[in-house]
């Protein structure tokens, strides 16, 4: 299994643990692991994308240039149904997936810096089954549109945010 | 950040909520509202729809969940966005009454007063 599909397993499972009363350190876990799960998803299809004949330590380098603001930034404009403005022109249609997925991203990237930073939050369970649970629809919704040039676009727009 | 009156944002949502899909707007009590900076320094309105115990699982689905987020983003954007030059992001979480209640009996910062029924 690749490491998005662990780290996605790893939220199901923290999210799960303490059945009676589960501990903040897990709920905090569990929406952080559900964030980098859906991170790690659209790094690796970016590198993938980008750099298709290269070596996986290739690869890596240009994984390690995605940028976590930059990334939320894009996400959050085609959550709008826009692409970001250097690809306009080329007039794509958005797939509802594609819209979906870049939502879950921005919403998983809010949660996931609350659940990691602010210490007065108390997380409670059913939210964080809601945020694993928009995950995996992301990951499911990631299948069905990760082969329209707008996903791809998507994808470069990410990695070239501020410098496309 | 430029806020926005809170009475007006709820206004909107409980407009919104009687397309909710599966019966949910019958299932939401109220709503809690929080804007500021997200954690991009962007501009942001966090809502929590406040759910009723005994109907909470009217929105226990994820496509039920996506689909009011999508509803209540839709609604805001096209009437607030304009006055955050297209930058405003709605972050839409879910919580029941009770779990609610048990938020505002712990004293932490989540907005304690609620918005409207």
């Amino acid at each position: 299994m690749s490491l998005h599909d662990d780290l996605l397993k790893q939220a199901q499972q923290l999210a799960r643990s303490e059945p009676k009363r589960p501990k903040q350190a897990s709920l905090r876990r569990a929406v952080s692991a559900a964030y980098y799960a859906l991170f790690h998803l659209l790094v690796h299809e970016g590198s993938v994308a980008l750099s298709p004949l290269a070596s996986p330590k290739v690869r890596s380098i240009v994984a390690r240039t995605y940028q976590h603001a930059d990334m939320k930034k894009v996400a959050a404009q085609v959550s709008k149904k826009n692409l970001p403005k250097p690809y306009q022109s080329l007039g794509l249609s958005l797939a509802p997936e594609l819209v979906d997925v870049a939502k879950t991203f921005t919403e998983l990237q809010d949660a996931r810096h609350s659940a990691d930073y602010d210490v007065r939050a108390q997380l409670q369970r059913r939210a964080v089954l809601d945020l694993v649970a928009q995950a995996e629809e992301a990951f499911r919704c990631w299948k069905l549109c990760r082969r329209t040039e707008a996903a791809q676009v998507f994808l470069m727009a990410m990695l070239l945010k501020g410098r496309d | 950040m430029r806020t926005i009156p809170e009475a007006d944002i709820v206004q909107l949502l409980n407009a919104v909520k009687g397309l909710f899909p599966n019966g949910a707007g019958e299932a939401v009590d109220h709503w809690v509202i929080q804007q500021g900076p997200d954690s991009t320094n962007d501009p942001a309105i966090w809502v929590w729809v406040i759910l009723k115990d005994a109907l909470a699982s009217r929105v226990s689905d994820v496509r039920v969940v996506n689909q009011i987020r999508d509803l209540i983003q839709g609604c805001l954007y096209e009437e607030l966005d304009v006055h955050f030059d297209f930058e405003l992001y709605v972050y839409v979480r879910f919580r029941t009454v009770t779990e609610q209640a048990h938020l505002e009996d712990q004293e932490l910062e989540i907005p304690r007063r609620r918005a409207s029924r």
